[in-house]
């Protein structure tokens, strides 16, 4: 699963965190399958994992199509906007599309990655995602949603038993919060005591992480320090994900 | 009197004519075999321009020179569809990189939506330096496809940060020398205001 290490480690810029190369390798799979083995995969997790920016990292690197999809969407909104992000003219119809759509990835080779897919789990939606799995003659489509997607996906057998892999998206642990803290404050010397101390309060969330290693940068900036030290825990204002209580005499 | 000469070098993209992408659908739609003359006819393109697109395409494989007897017109078949976007091609065949931070750049914007400078480097595949994401952002800026959320301010040693307000298409805007943005999504040119 850690192929992909050296390689990201090339580019300075990019953290290499578990869910940027799980996604990668769950790509690399679906796009050389064996032959005969079906075309699609999931990737899936909580909210804040972070499976949105490794899906960013992975569609510079595949040169994959990138579609968020909207709740509000029609049939024919998702098409016209996978079309457009493959640059391809949408035709006139839902079916045009489709038949354009499959054509451009068959040639092609781009992967699909479909943010939020589990807003696709209707009736609709799983028949134009076979239509279009289909009609591009089984090119590699991931689905990536929130940690409930597989079930969701088990209601349609026809979508459900054409994914190769399902892979969870995984918490941040201890290495992770360190390299978020050398990409989001450079300038900051945390000891390792503050940085588990960002992982309990953030919960492993990686979007949580990153909000509260800003807390301790506004902290940094306000007392005008360049080294946290576990002293400094008590004075930093943590965002604990809870919804606050509600006020006594209210 | 001066006389109107022919400008010298590539036209500017907002004025340019049939390229790559217009001889790539036409020799697409050649039912027999793909000459020069019939992509020149079908696009307008120069045919030493044709010939050496065609050249470059054989070089990367994506066509095949069918052997032509001596002093017959050179003939290609096409043995590589990639679909809807023409290969971007060197003449000795390998793939243009020219573009590539820009739109790596372009894509992290309509990905991240709300970011910083150094947030559209972090998420690209390729290194980027810093200062190339600060001046396309502030050329993007001045252009009108970002709002600034959050002012910068080197006191507290903060960055700005953006908001893509218009997301028109998969292309990257391309900056013009001439302070202007060039959209290929749409055609338009927008002035880049704000004394760039």
């Amino acid at each position: 699963m850690l192929d992909g290490t050296e390689k990201i480690n090339l580019v300075k810029n990019v953290a290499p965190l578990r869910n940027v190369m799980l996604l990668g390798a769950v790509i690399r799979q679906v796009q050389y399958r064996e032959e005969g083995m079906p075309g699609m995969a999931c990737f899936h997790g909580f909210s804040g994992y972070g499976k949105s920016q490794a899906a960013l990292y992975n569609t510079q690197a595949t040169g994959a199509c990138w579609v968020e999809v909207k709740s509000v969407w029609t049939r024919k909104h998702l098409v016209e906007k996978i079309c457009l992000g493959l640059g391809i003219p949408a035709g006139r119809t839902v079916a045009d599309s489709v038949e354009n759509i499959g054509e451009e990835l068959s040639k092609s080779g781009r992967p699909l990655l479909l943010d939020e897919a589990h807003i696709l789990c209707t009736d609709g939606m799983m028949k134009l995602l076979h239509d279009i799995y289909e009609s591009s003659l089984g090119s590699p489509i991931v689905l990536i949603g929130e940690e409930m997607l597989p079930q969701s996906l088990a209601r349609w057998e026809r979508v459900h038993n054409r994914i190769l892999v399902w892979e969870p998206a995984q918490p941040a642990d201890l290495r992770e919060v360190g390299i978020l803290a050398q990409l989001k404050c450079p300038e900051l010397q945390i000891s390792e005591e503050v940085l588990t101390k960002v992982l309990v309060e953030s919960q492993a969330v990686a979007r949580r992480i990153v909000t509260n290693l800003h807390q301790i940068k506004d902290y940094a900036r306000t007392e005008g320090k360049t080294e946290i030290t576990a002293a400094d825990v008590r004075h930093i204002r943590w965002q604990l994900g809870k919804a606050p209580s509600p006020r006594g005499g209210m | 009197m001066t006389v109107a000469s022919k400008p010298i070098g590539r036209r500017p993209a907002d004025k340019a004519r049939a390229g790559r992408q217009e001889m790539w659908h036409a020799l697409k739609q050649q039912t027999g075999e793909i000459t020069v003359t019939a992509v020149a006819m079908a696009t307008g393109a120069h045919r030493s321009t044709v010939l050496r697109y065609l050249t470059a395409l054989t070089a990367g494989g994506y066509l095949e020179a069918i052997p032509a007897p001596a002093g017959a017109p050179g003939a290609w078949r096409l043995i590589k569809d990639v679909g809807h976007h023409a290969p971007r091609v060197r003449s000795d065949g390998s793939t243009v990189t020219q573009g590539a931070v820009t739109s790596q750049l372009w894509q992290a914007m309509i990905g991240l939506k709300r970011f910083d400078f150094r947030e559209l480097t972090q998420g690209a595949s390729i290194d980027i330096p810093e200062a190339t994401a600060k001046d396309y952002c502030k050329r993007l800026l001045a252009a009108g496809y970002l709002r600034v959320l959050v002012k910068a301010d080197p006191h507290v040693n903060r960055i700005a940060r953006y908001q893509l307000i218009r997301p028109s298409g998969p292309k990257a805007p391309q900056i013009q020398r001439v302070r202007q943005v060039y959209d290929p999504n749409t055609g338009t040119v927008y002035p880049a205001e704000g004394g760039l």
